[in-house]
């Protein structure tokens, strides 16, 4: 019997992008699910999911890997460029190791028809007692 | 390749095939290998594509749409479920996909 539990890693990681990313572009919205209404010509969209987790380290830690994907109207890879780059290099608060996943992939969606481009990390968060 | 010899307690002296020893650990390896990623396919639903192949070990590769892995995480939430992690390559080796 533990009474630590998992730390929302994608919460976290789309908190520390949306503060980080806000200067070098203002009109970016980082969130945790798209807009009901987005469409083609909405403004840019980075989103942050957690694809599962292999429970390899439980209780210690968890291990959840967090896919980022940008949507934008037409090409556009300088948000998950920068994202990227600023998840592997920085630390973020609460999350113990950020390490490589899947490199950027490149997509359309069929319904919207915009663009996505996505990338993985593999996440290390020790659980901790709930505040 | 050169030969290796054992010598067991009686005296015996061995030599290993190497060559044989590493046919045979391809067949005994691919079975676990392919079910595995037939695991991994099975977790990610429709339109996904299995190759097994063999490099100097047994491998296999699991390939989804990029629309459903970028808008869903097909391949990296099947992986998760099947107790894996997609991650970058060694260097030299195939990658992972």
């Amino acid at each position: 019997m533990t009474d630590r539990e998992p730390r929302d890693v994608a919460r976290i990681v789309k908190d520390w992008l949306k503060a980080d990313l806000a200067t070098r572009f203002p009109t970016l919205s980082v969130a945790l699910e798209l807009p009901s209404n987005w469409t083609l010509g909405s403004g840019p969209v980075l989103l942050v999911e957690d694809d599962g987790d292999t429970l390899g380290m439980w209780p210690a830690a968890t291990s959840p890997t967090i896919r980022v994907t940008s949507w934008t109207s037409g090409r556009e890879l300088k948000y998950v460029h920068a994202a990227l780059t600023r998840l592997l290099t920085q630390r973020i608060p609460g999350i113990a190791k950020l390490l490589p996943g899947t490199g950027i992939l490149e997509a359309r969606d069929d319904k919207t028809r915009g663009d996505l481009a996505s990338f993985t990390v593999r996440a290390r968060a020790r659980t901790a007692v709930p505040q | 390749m050169s030969d290796i010899f054992e010598r067991d307690a009686l005296g015996h002296i061995f030599r290993l095939n190497a060559r044989g020893a590493a046919e045979i650990l391809k067949k005994l390896d691919a079975g676990p290998i392919n079910a595995l990623a037939q695991h991994v396919a099975d977790n990610a639903g429709d339109a996904v594509w299995v190759d097994e192949y063999t490099t100097d070990r047994p491998a296999a590769s699991v390939t989804v749409p990029a629309a459903r892995q970028a808008k869903h995480g097909t391949l990296t939430k099947a992986a998760s479920s099947a107790g894996l992690e997609v991650k970058p390559p060694k260097r030299g080796k195939r990658a992972e996909e």
